[in-house]
């Protein structure tokens, strides 16, 4: 609860950030600091006037991504988890995430790539989470039809497939 | 609407990344639950090609094995050995609500053996069952898992998060004979152990006599939890003395001095000197008795003080229900005054767990390794009316629990809804907040406030600046390692070539930079790195990249892979065992096997290509000769070869004969048809 305490002192600068299409962004220390990738940045490079390149964002991901961090930028650090089998219950989407990330699919795979390239944990769970209920419970041409993805299987190779998942299906 | 012609193209051309799918199965891993997750991972296995590997792994990363229920991951395991690289963690449980005929389970418990002595890449084992454990325990030490393995639990849980705190009281402790099992020999195989939780019930015939090696090389374990009980001896001075020995030989095992989170279920005076070098741990959970922890209080609180603790919880239980709170529990409720005015930052939790169903836990025979039989009983097991925290009364699952100060003394004590005698309820200011959690842990957090001046001290949570003094260690091991004398000439050609050729960048770059070059690069292209010239192709950091690439496709993500080798997140994921094998090979075994059985003309033109066909004929070069000469079917073939090799068959059989077959697959075979 008082890891916190330190990040308040550098809320008063503000940080820019240039997207992959040359868009720049000013926004708050606090913000910023919701990606990991930029606080290190932040704590290598110092104080600087100069913006932040990101190349593989751009603007329209960049802008939707701020406005998560935004949100979210008052919560407390995700715990450090053990890097063994870190196997643990991700936490239900809030109602805030829920609509936040109801966007088309491009724009959902943008911000689970950006959210895993800028490094913020809790917004790459959320987008994670998201893909994810889609797919449970659904049936494999299901998830094609979902994801436009072409059944290059032949029929004898489904088979053979499907033969080698009985052991899990349903007792 | 996505910005960038980049971006459109690939949504074209690839509906949905490589990439964001093993995101999402990471998550999925995470979400469900055993066997779910194994179905879940059948699903998305049937959906492409591309998609096949990643939802194989999904359902065989970590398998739940529970005996006494109808098991079905054990055959398909042991009929094809590949899915066992893929096995990361594995749970063995018991059914805990049936009666199940111990000895009905000893043929899945040699099955299980089987799988743990061919497993290479476990990193994660529990094993909550009483029977056959060290058996299972000595499979996984002499399997070339061991240097791997960074978890291990017998009979206890190991915990990973704050969210479980104490020992499992359902648990039914592992019965150990120590006439049998050398626990040191075994335990010291798992060199890179990180964390370890066990809970024994130790017995010997030849105590006084029993002799062992302390290790020489101690485990640098990051959290450790012990739980070392019921010797059946009657005597309860021979007893101690036992669990003296027993505490001796574990304590030889481990140092002290990485340890961040212990927990401690058995005399605070074992752990006194255990403390004393415990310069790291942060989290500290101590489970004993009113009589063993009061005399001892005085140094235990001294010792602790010196150390960086965030986390104290002591409990010992109430000898009978309605029996006065003793005097020796004010002792302990001391704890709660002292300790927070020594250290800096320090939240002191007296939690209290138990269970309604325990009284569900069935008695059990266990049949050890000795093969005896012991009664191993609930006698173990803290009774839940009994079973309560220092001052601490929870009348059923209340909540109404009230903080207040006993009269006339200066100690605290918890009560439910108890109240001062103007009927206010009481609360002592220096206590922040009061927080009680529902559900089958009730837990009473008392955090006192920080002192003012510790804010520079305070503000990096312990855990973020983990465990680094043992990846320093790691590091320079690595390069200690490398200086074999045999080196030196190969130094030195290196170097001349070095000399002659500037731009090869195998030569050029250190191991760190190459490395993240190599990083960037796909399957096949790293096929073709491996076939430049030979030095690039045994180049360790090469291989280290086919490493991590296969760990991405199983679940670790491209931004932990590229963490690998910028700075390393402080434990090495790389050791000697790991650096002795060929990962591309392992690579091309795990993901080309799939293709493989599709048949010969669909492999061919498989977007991998020619190289990729190339290592192929190299690796099955044999199969095909004895395909060609025994007229088989390739597949069938190939499945034959695989079992006579694991078997180290030598000399004639039905389908062909083996004349040798080489560790290093070029051994020739031919058909006397």
């Amino acid at each position: 609860m008082s890891a916190r305490g330190e990040a308040e002192q550098g809320s008063e600068t503000n940080v820019t950030l240039q997207t992959s299409d040359d868009e720049q962004f000013k926004v708050d220390r606090d913000v910023a600091n919701r990606s990991v990738l930029i606080r290190n940045m932040l704590e290598d490079v110092g104080e600087s006037e100069q913006a932040i390149p990101l190349p593989n964002v751009s603007a329209n991901v960049l802008k939707k991504v701020l406005e998560w961090c935004e949100h979210h930028k008052k919560d407390p650090e995700p715990l450090a988890e053990d890097l063994d089998d870190n196997r643990r219950k991700t936490t239900e989407i809030s109602d805030w995430d829920a609509k936040f990330i109801q966007v088309d699919q491009e724009m959902l795979f943008e911000i689970i790539l950006a959210a895993n390239y800028l490094d913020i944990k809790p917004l790459l769970d959320v987008g994670c989470k998201t893909v994810a209920n889609m797919i449970k419970g659904k049936q494999p041409e299901e998830i094609r039809k979902l994801f436009n993805i072409v059944n290059d299987f032949t029929p004898e190779e489904e088979a053979q497939i499907k033969k080698e998942n009985e052991w899990a299906e349903d007792r | 609407m996505s910005g960038g012609g980049y971006t459109l193209d690939r949504m074209a051309t690839r509906p949905i990344p490589l990439e964001i799918v093993s995101l999402v199965l990471d998550s999925l891993y995470r979400d469900l639950d055993w066997p779910a997750r194994a179905k879940q991972g059948g699903t998305i296995s049937l959906v492409c090609r591309r998609w096949r590997s990643l939802g194989k792994a999904l359902s065989w990363r970590r398998v739940d094995i529970t005996f006494g229920e109808e098991e079905r991951a054990i055959a398909p395991l042991i009929a094809r050995p590949e899915l066992l690289d893929l096995v990361q963690g594995l749970v063995v449980g018991n059914a805990r609500d049936e009666e199940v005929e111990q000895r009905s389970l000893m043929p899945t418990v040699s099955e299980l053996v089987t799988i743990l002595r061919n497993a290479k890449n476990l990193r994660y084992l529990s094993l909550q069952c009483a029977l056959g454990a060290a058996n299972l325990v000595t499979a996984v030490a002499e399997s070339p898992s061991a240097p791997s393995l960074r978890t291990l639990a017998i009979a206890s849980p190991v915990m990973h998060s704050s969210a479980i705190r104490g020992p499992d009281i359902t648990a039914v402790p592992v019965v150990i004979d120590l006439d049998t099992f050398s626990l040191e020999k075994r335990l010291a195989a798992f060199r890179n152990l990180k964390h370890l939780g066990v809970h024994f019930s130790v017995i010997s015939r030849s105590r006084a006599s029993t002799r062992f090696m302390p290790a020489t090389k101690p485990l640098e374990l990051v959290s450790f939890q012990v739980c070392v009980k019921e010797s059946g001896l009657d005597d309860p001075a021979r007893e101690e003395d036992f669990a003296h020995q027993v505490w001796l030989r574990l304590r030889s095992l481990i140092d002290a001095r990485t340890l961040q989170r212990c927990t401690f279920d058995g005399s605070a005076t074992l752990l006194q000197g255990f403390i004393k070098d415990s310069v790291h741990l942060a989290d500290l959970g101590l489970y004993t008795t009113p009589e063993a922890l009061c005399p001892n209080l005085e140094p235990l609180l001294k010792a602790l003080a010196v150390l960086p603790l965030r986390q104290l919880t002591i409990h010992t239980p109430k000898p009978s229900q309605n029996a006065p709170l003793p005097e020796s529990h004010l002792g302990a409720l001391q704890v709660l005054n002292m300790v927070p005015s020594d250290l800096e930052e320090c939240s002191i939790s007296v939690g209290i767990r138990f269970q309604d169903d325990l009284a569900g836990v069935p008695e059990l025979s266990v049949e050890n390794s000795g093969g005896k039989v012991l009664d191993g009983g609930t006698t173990g097991l803290p009774d839940p009316e009994h079973f309560a925290a220092v001052g601490l009364e929870v009348v059923g699952r209340s909540k109404e629990v009230r903080l207040c100060r006993r009269n006339g003394t200066t100690d605290w004590l918890l009560l439910p809804d108890a109240r001062g005698p103007d009927g206010e309820p009481l609360s002592p200011p220096a206590i922040d907040r009061l927080h009680l959690a529902s559900d089958d842990d009730e837990q009473i957090e008392v955090c006192t406030p920080v002192p003012s001046n510790a804010g520079s001290v305070a503000s990096t949570p312990a855990s973020s600046r983990s465990a680094s003094p043992t990846r320093a260690g790691a590091g320079s091991k690595r390069r200690g390692g490398a200086g074999k004398p045999r080196r030196d000439k190969t130094k030195e050609r290196e170097k001349a070539e070095a000399m002659r050729n500037p731009l090869d960048p195998f030569l050029r770059f250190p191991n760190v930079v190459l490395g993240r070059i190599l990083g960037e690069l796909n399957a096949n292209d790293l096929l073709a790195v491996g076939l430049v010239c030979k030095r690039w192709r045994r180049s360790q950091t090469l291989n280290y990249t086919w490493y991590l690439l296969l760990q991405s496709f199983t679940y670790v993500t491209p931004a932990e892979r590229g963490r690998s080798y910028a700075e390393g997140d402080g434990v090495p994921t790389w050791r000697k065992g790991d650096a002795s094998q060929d990962w591309a090979a392992h690579f091309a075994s795990i993901f080309r096997r799939d293709d493989l059985d599709q048949g010969v003309e669909e492999a061919e033109v498989d977007e991998n290509g020619l190289t990729m066909k190339e290592e192929r004929e190299l690796k099955w070069k044999e199969e095909n000769e004895a395909n060609e000469l025994a007229g088989m079917d390739k597949v069938a073939m190939r499945e034959y070869y695989k079992s006579l090799r694991n078997k180290k068959v030598k000399g004639k059989s039905g389908k062909g004969a083996v004349r040798t077959i080489e560790g290093d697959g070029l051994g020739d075979i031919a058909g006397d048809g």
